[in-house]
């Protein structure tokens, strides 16, 4: 507990915030907003920014803030609900087939193989095709898009981890395959695979903003800034900001979850020691040494 | 005391697959008796199988034929029956201690793990006295693998295999992951652990000299079958075989008088491919006394005229050849 305090403190906040600041907002949404974001008002239809209304309000009369504030909590929840789908399904069967191997291996292989194949959008569009549209429809069909890059990534973690001969030694010690596989392959699974996932945040709700703009995703009256942009298309001239708002509420979290994707792999992924990272290295170097040291003074 | 050896193996054979028709004979044949309570030493130049050997005995590998059993049961008996009792009766030391802890484990986490997987009690206890009884202050304990140095990594390897107080420990070349200077101390660290705790260590090694300072017997290893065996003393100033002569020759001696007279006996060539062994002895393409009879006859493994047991035409106790 102690070691995650001392390493809150050199977390990259500046990259951390934008992300916070967006599950924040998305969970007080019920709080912030200052309108039902549903409610209708033809007193004031397009209306530009002003006291009663900070953004204005689109063709309905629906205050914007509110909108944007709800829409906020519509991407993370539908976001967060096929990231998890799709990360337990997909490391539940790319764990299996790794650590199963053979013909098992073999055939999922080739099911995840098929699904990488396509672009995840083609596939999503496909199944709500099959499925048609709606909200739950489109929360399946994105978990289908989406599961096979973690199911891939699982299964070689699984498989590089199974030939470490710390493996073997469980195994020695009379470790049975759950005792393995939960204390051994699971952390070590996780670790790699939910770092993507937070990448992967970014590109859904992107996704989920696609399939709403094309109508396919999240249903009218619910505020969603896909569907935003295109109800406010039509009135562009009238009130731009009905478009601008909601497509620069949806860059900035995009940006926000890449920037934060891209942190986590950095600090993974050894980099060219050149300048900086080379005085760091060595610094870090010599604290380690420090470190061996004192285990080696015998007490 | 039961009388059965600790460990048995009776015509062990390992091959591997490498092509349809095709096998690698790591381990050819290998019989083996190990009394409890002995320091056995297993040599061999790179390639004769003696780590397939080490990893058949604990079962990580699945030998291809033969029977290996364990303080008078066979192994697949345990493995089937009692894998947890097998835990505690034979436990390994890996070559590598780096790899064989867990990255993400501190010291403590890695040594309390076969605890909790036999549900011991007063771990924290338990793992303290093993920290003592390898050399490790408690200051280890908190720290990941990568942070300690060679030598105390393979002390916690070596600690971890104690925690369930084996009876038998199996070690696959433990020092020769290790720098000059820390092998000595394992090395007194493995004499010290074999003698208060009574252990029988079977230690795979190429390094001889290590072998001759430890080890109370000795067997040596060329292309999957093992040539001779014997005490140690015996072999290292009296060897039976050809080939632990010309291995055994390649040890240097620390005074310079023998050093610089000392027969040193120079081998021929590469061994042969494991894949494909040359028919009669084993190793009648490079001995340097190779007759008729070797290219025809492979020699088993008998008493011979030296005591212990060799594989040899030339040196069979019952019957003396004649050239």
């Amino acid at each position: 507990m102690t070691e995650l305090l001392k390493s809150l403190r050199t977390w990259p906040w500046h990259i951390v915030a934008p992300v916070l600041l967006f599950v924040a907002v998305a969970v007080l949404a019920p709080w912030l907003t200052p309108y039902d974001p549903a409610a209708q008002d033809y007193m004031s239809i397009l209306q530009g920014p002003s006291w009663a209304h900070w953004l204005g309000t689109d063709y309905l009369g629906r205050d914007l803030l509110s909108r944007i504030i709800g829409g906020a909590r519509v991407s993370l929840t539908a976001m967060s609900i096929v990231l998890l789908a799709a990360l337990i399904l997909g490391v539940v069967v790319g764990s299996l087939a790794g650590y199963i191997g053979g013909r098992f291996e073999v055939v999922m292989i080739s099911a995840i193989d098929i699904f990488l194949a396509l672009p995840s959008l083609v596939i999503a569009l496909a199944l709500i095709g099959i499925m048609g549209p709606g909200y739950w429809s489109m929360i399946v069909a994105l978990t289908l898009a989406w599961w096979a890059n973690y199911a891939r990534m699982s299964r070689a973690v699984v498989v590089a981890e199974l030939r470490q001969p710390y493996i073997e030694a469980a195994r020695i010690m009379g470790a049975n395959h759950l005792h393995i596989f939960s204390r051994h392959i699971l952390p070590s699974v996780l670790a790699l695979v939910v770092v993507y996932a937070s990448a992967d945040a970014g590109a859904l709700v992107l996704a989920i903003a696609t399939l709403s703009f094309l109508g396919l995703g999240v249903e009218p009256p619910t505020p969603e800034w896909g569907q935003m942009l295109v109800d406010g298309m039509g009135y562009l001239e009238d009130n731009p900001a009905l478009v601008i708002l909601p497509g620069l509420a949806l860059t900035l979290v995009v940006v926000s979850f890449n920037l934060l994707g891209e942190a986590f792999a950095l600090s993974k992924v050894p980099r060219p020691a050149r300048g900086l990272t080379l005085s760091r290295r060595r610094r870090d170097r010599a604290k380690e040494e420090a470190a061996r040291a004192q285990v080696e003074a015998r007490p | 005391m039961p009388d059965f050896p600790a460990i048995q193996t009776s015509g062990v054979k390992v091959h591997f697959r490498i092509a349809p028709g095709r096998f690698v004979k790591a381990v050819d044949g290998v019989d083996l008796a190990i009394p409890a309570g002995t320091f056995h030493g297993i040599v061999g130049e790179s390639g004769c199988g003696k780590t397939t050997l080490a990893r058949t005995i604990v079962g990580l590998q699945s030998a291809t034929e033969g029977e290996i059993s364990i303080a008078g049961r066979s192994l697949s008996n345990w493995r089937r029956a009692d894998r947890k009792g097998l835990a505690r009766k034979m436990q390994f030391v890996f070559q590598d201690p780096l790899g064989s802890l867990s990255r993400r484990q501190t010291i403590e986490q890695s040594l309390e793990e076969p605890l909790i997987i036999h549900g011991v009690p007063d771990r924290r206890k338990r793992v303290e006295a093993l920290l003592d009884l390898v050399g490790l202050p408690r200051t280890a304990l908190g720290r990941l693998p990568r942070s300690l140095s060679g030598g105390q990594r393979q002390r916690v390897g070596i600690a971890r295999a104690l925690a369930l107080d084996p009876s038998i420990l199996i070690c696959d070349e433990p020092l020769s992951a290790l720098d000059v200077s820390i092998r000595a101390q394992i090395v007194a660290l493995f004499a010290d652990l074999q003698a208060k705790l009574g252990l029988t260590i079977v230690m795979i090694a190429h390094d001889l000299a290590v072998v001759r300072e430890i080890c109370s017997s000795v067997s040596v290893m060329y292309l999957g079958r093992i040539v001779e065996s014997g005490a140690t003393e015996r072999v290292f100033d009296d060897a039976a075989h050809p080939y632990s002569q010309a291995l055994l020759s390649a040890v240097p001696s620390p005074d310079p008088r023998i050093e610089t007279t000392r027969e040193r006996v120079i081998l021929a060539g590469d061994p042969p491919s494991p894949s494909n062994p040359p028919a009669g002895c084993r190793f009648n393409t490079r001995c340097p006394l190779v007759f008729e009879r070797c290219r025809n006859e492979e020699p088993v493994l008998n008493p011979a005229t030296h005591g212990g047991l060799a594989a040899c035409h030339l040196s069979q106790a019952d019957q003396h050849a004649t050239i």
